[in-house]
């Protein structure tokens, strides 16, 4: 009896040891920084042909490019689209030091954001892409886990004064559900298997990360360009 | 005996992985990243992450905190154990209604599933399953026992 209290109360021990060990372990992992992605999928294309599938904004010739893979359902996604793009834009990329490239990479297990992208291209056609991208963001609750994501979609576009007919004739005539695919691919040929991630000038980095971090990191990069 | 050391070990097991996802919840650890948590982000930040305005998993590991006290109490006092048995068997029960409710949420409603949320499923499963095992070997041994 005694022996067998002994035994447990060791168990006991490594249950609480080994849980603080597994949980340290797993510490904060935000902007993980490599020269290439924690995958086992080699990377086939680079960094550099994500202006043929992505939406760049910035001046090409600019030293440093950020290509971003986003997921318009991914939380992590939509904190780097409202807390740390907006403070980029003016200091970095309208003063003509970052390009920066939004690639869609609509995860599988997030069911409404290949239609929220292919939205936001459509949207494009009226020259409100990036609106409507912060807008389905901002109001990702809305829609990310509605069976039918369309009218909750088009309901949104339409508080951007957007034609929401033209939208669905667009979205149905699966005009942009191509580059979508393609952008999608690029992303998997690229080893990306989360989102956000990010090449900056070529340096892999994984997941989202305060405004000064991500500022500290495009500063290193201007540094060394 | 062995019974009740397992309960405590399968709570405090419950409570580890509750800890984890409250951490994760609060962006204190794991990837702040999707895609690369086994669909814990989807349900994390969903709406549903949050019960009576309080983080699920905080509420998880309120109640293995207790699944536990009460399993470590019929260890160490075993003259306890009659009544503290019933008490792990109603509060393992509603935990289990509690795991369905996050299940059917997960299956039907999220459409992602986290690994962390099935495996402390399945604790709670087993804890209800044992605790009552116990519950029932009692009451037979009250039936059979001498008058």
């Amino acid at each position: 009896m005694k022996r067998s209290l002994y035994v447990f109360y060791a168990l006991i021990a490594l249950v609480v040891v080994g849980g603080g060990v597994w949980i340290a372990s797993s510490g904060q992992k935000s902007g993980r920084s490599s020269s290439v992605p924690p995958s086992s999928v080699q990377p086939v294309a680079t960094w550099k042909d994500a202006e043929e599938v992505g939406m760049a904004v910035g001046d090409p010739k600019a030293p440093v490019t950020v290509v971003e893979f986003a997921d318009l359902a991914c939380p992590y996604c939509a904190y780097m689209a409202l807390k740390v793009f907006p403070a980029v834009k003016p200091s970095y990329i309208e003063t003509g030091k970052v390009r920066w490239i939004f690639v869609d990479f609509p995860l599988p297990s997030h069911r409404n954001s290949f239609t929220a992208a292919v939205l936001t291209h459509c949207a494009g056609e009226q020259g409100k892409y990036w609106d409507l991208q912060e807008r389905f963001f901002e109001r990702m609750n809305d829609w990310a886990h509605e069976q039918d994501p369309v009218p909750a979609l088009l309901s949104i576009a339409e508080e951007l004064n957007l034609d929401t007919k033209a939208l669905k004739a667009c979205l149905e005539s699966g005009v942009y559900t191509d580059r979508v695919k393609k952008s999608q691919q690029y992303g998997l040929q690229m080893g990306i298997r989360a989102t956000p991630s990010f090449f900056i000038n070529g340096r892999f980095v994984e997941g989202a990360m305060p405004l000064e971090r991500f500022q500290a990191l495009l500063d290193e990069m201007l540094s060394g360009s | 005996m062995i019974r009740r050391m397992i309960l405590a070990l399968l709570a405090l097991g419950g409570g580890v992985i509750s800890l984890y996802l409250t951490l994760y919840k609060f962006g204190l650890v794991g990837s702040v990243a999707c895609g690369g948590s086994a669909g814990c982000e989807v349900v994390q930040t969903s709406p549903y992450a949050l019960f009576l305005g309080i983080p699920v998993p905080l509420w998880g590991l309120g109640g293995y905190a207790l699944l536990f006290a009460l399993a470590f109490a019929t260890v160490q006092w075993p003259h306890l154990a009659a009544r503290l048995d019933r008490w792990m068997v109603g509060l393992s029960s509603l935990a289990l209604l509690f795991s369905l409710y996050l299940t059917a949420l997960e299956l039907f409603v999220i459409h992602a599933i986290c690994r962390w949320c099935v495996a402390s499923q399945v604790i709670v499963l087993l804890y209800w399953a044992i605790s009552l095992s116990l519950v029932r070997n009692g009451l037979s041994e009250t039936a059979t026992g001498p008058a």
